[in-house]
């Protein structure tokens, strides 16, 4: 029998009957033991980490052992440790590769929204971010790499351009990562964001621009992102075209046309049609109802 | 798949830490660590500028204490501690204690600091009291008859550079906080965090101060514009603070979480006034003139208060089913005083007849005579998302979502008498808004609704593919918009494959259409003509991504996307005169871009190596008409010009680490490359009649950032490292927006009218900018450090 589809026949509460079972047993130290009989490093390792810590002190955790993840290991000691005859969730595909993590964590906000998401509809699982034999890593308490961004460019390369071009969020710095705004395990918004909307999401750090404004730009009401490219942009501010183009593509009053040449006009030089308008976010000034008070 | 996501998390992290110079993080396997990176660095950052080396980082010349870190971490025990810093007294310094009891409870606080460097710059205002830029009355006298005179250009060089201050255009943003989170019970937790946030420094702000003249009977285009342009620096002196309290319930079955969060955003300096460099004594507005304003003001960003109560719950039910939901509402309030309509008291209102009037006739400069003395407004948002996944069969997987969000904007509408656009001495009656055909001024409200759903579903064919397709659709609904509202329908599918142990791949397809409902509503003078976000649009997204392995320790991966947006309907209007039809497809026509990207990696025991580089594209094209003052065809289509934006970025990082000298020597090397290219065309589709429609020539855009990074280290000791490094990173920017004005970012722009039809007669142009930009600079750091770890 394929042991993928055994380990994932493995109801979802696995973790715990094979938790219950193995204290009521003793058998949870058992388990360790033998399994670090061949596996020294690993679980040697694992002691210190993030799952190593959770087994041994948190009482949520409490039983829980190397089969709570791979299942009964009898028969793969008795097969003197051949291949294939436990299960190793690293190695499954599709739903029955989160199972043994999800066991425990379907039921936590962080990870109440992956069965469904982006990532698990595209065949992403739990074992392609993290290690979870590691040690935790100090800054963040998850097997993960040491750091979140990386991780995630490693899949989407072309994401890694950002980090280099003209402008961008402060990602090379390390002053935030992709996590600052995304929930990697799902959420119920677009885009896997860690808010209602994108723009719920962006003002938590631009809470200035929160408003509400007694004069209101649609295009910024509704979506930061119609003008902003936030994982990077070749142009200044992190905007999706040059600012004329940006703005003429819906403005076309006569009186604004950028005269096709000009390259020194006012609205091709500098901030260029935020020369006039810079309050373009919202104006709360009675004057203000093109934005340029 | 596999394979390679496994080989690139052991390479990617040099690539990024090559680039971004993180410090190696010791291991930690023993009870207690403590490490800390002490050295010394010299920095030389020459040519233009140095503001963009530094935009989000300070590189300081001299001692430099980079990292440190302590950690306790026993075995024996479920108490555990940590504190580190970074950037240690540095302006991007950050630093974190987090100590608990596994299972019991965490609490982890931070400060942080971010730095922002706009530019260096100068300017010919005084800075008074916070928010308040005043000039002397005689250097104004200078200014204005230069400027009546035209001979503005000829004082920059020798007056007004003698006279400028010099400006660093300098935010820095210190984040603190802490976060407790506590497990109660068995299946119970609590989690609370606050945070504090300060954003002090100056940033920059634009304002025109254009005038208006030579006005006679008829339309705009038969007077003299003359465009004056004033850049300031911004005042930035925030304070924001946030908290948030949530408590989370959950069982094998299930799971519920509650929770509120608050935020409150204060500006200490709330208002920018502003002496006008131009207009030394303000002037009456006549029949001809819109007169001038000596002295301006602009409403920055006010305070405002956000709360929100959330609930998100899951419960798992048979046949590996699980329903999952969140229910959110959030409230932002802003009831920051309004400034008066102008602070020039010269504003003249026009009356019925048209005459002029006083300035006692008008509100201009009292507050109290608004319609209101604060705005009052609340907005209320609505989230309410529900999702259900199943898995009856192994090989299938179905999923549903529903997901409505709702902007409930509840700010009162305020009916004004008019406005002074940009403080002259002009009172405007409004902008084209009207009630039962007669003009009036009021703030729109701008709330939406936004509600899509999808189902989809994957069928896996053994191990070596899976069919993924999904069907949904997107639809907004718009209280105040040039439509009633759209909908869009959204299909995609995806076919995974690993037919080898060697091979991956995945290939999808997305396409989309979208509509808007109702009529579509053109607003002032052609402006909101098909707004490419509520614009009639087809999508088309294609992915095709390639992994395979050539040998045991390589792995590769190719990867490439299309995206293409088409903008298909067009606009029609009786103005539009033959010959050339009465439908055009004015504003964005069509947005595309490509990308294409290769990564490789390998390991062996001494040496890890990974490089990705990529190729992207994009394109805007758009539509345009000049509007003159033909006859009964304001926007005469013999002066159509398109406008097309491409933008070419080529970039590329490599990363080796390796065992120069087991366990003894170390080499790290970085290298990182992008290249931009840009390009923005114009072209005339016919022959045009007026000059202000004649397409030119615009010079090509161009950034270059060159990033190479190289370190050896020596271990002397066990848990001594010696480690040198060099990094040189080369910056060039080409972008005429900013550098046709140099080197005073100041000039004058004479447009010379071809014909009588010719929208701007004699119009001009003077701008008094900050000199604020970022241009080339080549940076050289060299550091010698010493890493000590325990």
């Amino acid at each position: 029998m394929d042991p993928g589809k055994r380990f994932g026949a493995l109801p979802a509460a696995l973790c715990g009957i094979v938790a219950g079972l193995s204290l009521m047993s003793g058998s949870l130290v058992r388990a360790s033991e033998e399994c670090a009989a061949c596996h020294e490093d690993l679980v040697k390792g694992f002691a210190a980490s993030a799952h190593g810590r959770a087994f041994r002190y948190d009482p949520q955790s409490e039983g829980a052992s190397c089969e709570s993840c791979h299942g009964p290991g009898r028969r793969h000691v008795e097969a003197g440790g051949e291949a294939g005859t436990i299960a190793n969730p690293a190695k499954l595909r599709g739903g029955e590769a989160a199972d043994a993590c999800l066991a425990c964590h379907e039921n936590r906000l962080l990870q109440a929204h992956w069965t469904g998401s982006q990532h698990e509809a595209a065949g992403v699982t739990c074992a392609d971010c993290h290690a979870v034999h590691a040690a935790s890593p100090p800054r963040r308490g998850r097997a993960v790499v040491r750091s979140t961004t990386e991780l995630c460019v490693s899949c989407h390369v072309s994401q890694r351009k950002g980090l280099l071009q003209r402008s961008t969020h402060p990602l090379r710095e390390e002053k935030m990562d992709c996590a600052s705004c995304h929930n990697p395990h799902g959420s119920g918004a677009e885009h896997l964001l860690a808010a209602d909307s994108v723009n719920d999401l962006c003002f938590t750090c631009h809470q200035e621009k929160r408003g509400p404004f007694l004069w209101e730009h649609a295009p910024v009401r509704e979506d930061c992102l119609t003008c902003h490219a936030p994982h990077g942009s070749n142009h200044d501010r992190m905007l999706v075209a040059r600012p004329v183009q940006l703005c003429q593509s819906c403005h076309l009053q006569g009186r604004h046309q950028t005269v096709a040449g000009l390259p020194t006009a006012m609205w091709n030089v500098n901030r260029q049609c935020l020369n006039c308008h810079p309050q373009i976010h919202g104006s709360n000034h009675p004057s203000g109802p093109l934005f340029q008070r | 798949m596999r394979n390679r996501r496994a080989w690139i998390r052991r390479a990617a992290p040099l690539a990024f830490a090559s680039l971004a110079g993180f410090p190696a993080r010791p291991a930690a396997t023993d009870e207690v660590t403590y490490s800390v990176e002490v050295g010394a660095q010299a920095v030389s950052v020459d040519e233009d500028r140095d503001s963009k080396f530094e935009e989000h980082r300070d590189v300081p010349q001299g001692a430099v204490l980079d990292s440190f870190r302590l950690g306790w971490l026993p075995e024996s025990s479920p108490w555990s501690f940590s504190a580190e810093g970074r950037n240690v007294l540095r302006l991007d310094q950050g630093y974190a204690v987090t100590f608990g009891r596994t299972g019991r409870f965490r609490v982890r606080t931070w400060w942080d600091q971010v730095p922002t460097f706009s530019s260096r710059g100068s300017t010919w205002l005084l800075a008074g009291r916070p928010g308040d830029y005043t000039l002397s009355s005689d250097f104004r006298q200078v200014l204005e008859d230069a400027a009546l005179g035209g001979t503005v250009e000829g004082l920059v060089p020798g007056v007004l550079a003698a006279s400028a201050r010099p400006l660093d255009l300098r935010v820095r943003r210190d984040r603190a906080g802490g976060a407790l989170t506590v497990n109660l019970a068995r299946g119970w937790d609590l989690d609370i965090e606050a945070g504090r946030e300060k954003r002090e420094g100056s940033g920059r702000i634009s304002i025109g101060t254009y005038i208006r003249s030579s006005r006679s009977a008829g339309n705009f285009d038969r007077e003299s514009f003359e465009v004056r342009g004033l850049e300031m620096p911004d005042p930035v002196d925030f304070r924001a603070a946030s908290y948030s309290l949530s408590t989370s319930f959950h069982r094998k079955r299930g799971f519920v979480t509650v929770g509120w969060q608050g935020a409150r955003f204060s500006n200490e300096v709330d208002t920018l006034f502003w002496d006008n460099p131009f207009e030394a004594a303000p002037s009456v507005a006549s029949a001809s003139d819109r007169g001038r304003f000596a002295r301006g003001a602009l409403d920055l960003w006010p305070d405002s208060t956000y709360r929100r109560l959330f609930a998100s719950g899951g419960v798992k039910l048979p046949a590996r089913t699980r329903i999952a939901a969140t229910v959110a509402r959030g409230k932002a309030e802003q009831d920051d005083p309004f400034l008066p309509f102008t602070q020039n008291e010269a504003l003249s209102f026009p009356g019925p007849d048209g005459t002029l009037g006083t300035a006692d006739d008008v509100p201009g400069t009292d507050p109290s005579l608004l319609p209101a003395a604060s705005l009052g407004g609340e907005a209320t948002t609505t989230r309410a998302d529900f999702r259900i996944s199943s898995r009856p069969l192994d090989p299938l997987t179905v999923r549903g979502s529903w997901r409505r969000y709702e902007y409930e904007d509840e700010r009162p509408e305020l009916f004004f008498p008019g406005y002074a656009a940009f403080g002259e001495s002009f009172f405007r009656a409004g902008i084209g808004q009207t009630v039962g055909g007669s003009p009036v001024l009021f703030n729109e409200r701008k709330g939406y609704t936004r509600t899509a759903w999808s189902v989809g579903g994957s069928w896996r064919f053994g191990r070596p593919a899976s069919l993924d397709v999904e069907y949904g659709s997107t639809e907004w609904e718009f209280d105040e918009r040039q439509v009633e509202g759209t909908t869009e329908d959204i299909a995609q599918v995806r076919l995974r494959f690993e037919p080898l142990g060697w091979l991956s791949g995945r290939v999808a397809w997305l396409g989309s259409s979208r509509d808007f409902e109702g009529d579509y509503e053109v607003g002032f003078e052609l402006s909101g003509v098909r707004d490419f976000s509520v614009w009639e649009r087809d999508r088309t997204r294609w992915t095709a991504e390639v992994d395979f392995a050539p040998g045991d320790d390589w792995t590769v991966g190719v990867a490439y996307v299309r995206w293409e947006d088409e903008f298909p309907g067009v606009v029609t209007s009786p103005s539009f005169a033959p010959p050339y039809g009465t439908a055009f497809p004015y504003g964005l026509n069509r947005a595309e871009s490509d990308s294409a990207s290769v990564s490789a990696s390998t390991a062996t025991r001494r040496w890890t190596f990974a490089a990705a580089a990529g190729w992207d594209r994009s394109e805007w094209e758009s539509l345009s008409v000049t509007k003159t003052d033909v006859a009964g065809a304001d926007y005469n289509p013999a002066n159509r010009w398109s406008r097309r934006q491409d933008d070419d970025l080529i970039w590329a990082n490599v990363a080796i680490e390796g065992q120069v000298v087991p366990e003894k020597v170390r080499l790290d090397l970085g290298v990182g490359v992008s290249v931009h290219d840009g390009a923005l065309e114009t072209a005339n589709l016919d022959a045009p009649n007026v000059n202000s429609a004649v397409a030119v020539p615009f010079p090509d855009l161009e950034a270059r950032l060159y990033t190479a990074r190289l370190g050896v280290r020596w271990t002397l000791a066990p848990g001594v490292d010696f480690e040198a490094r060099y990094w040189h990173e080369p910056f060039r920017l080409d972008d005429f927006s900013w550098d046709a004005l140099r080197p005073y970012m100041q000039g004058v722009v004479e447009e010379i009218r071809s014909a009588p039809s010719d929208v701007q007669p004699a119009a001009a142009q003077r701008y008094l900018f900050l000199d604020s930009r970022y241009s080339d600079y080549t940076a050289n750091v060299l550091s010698a450090l010493v890493r000590v770890r325990f």
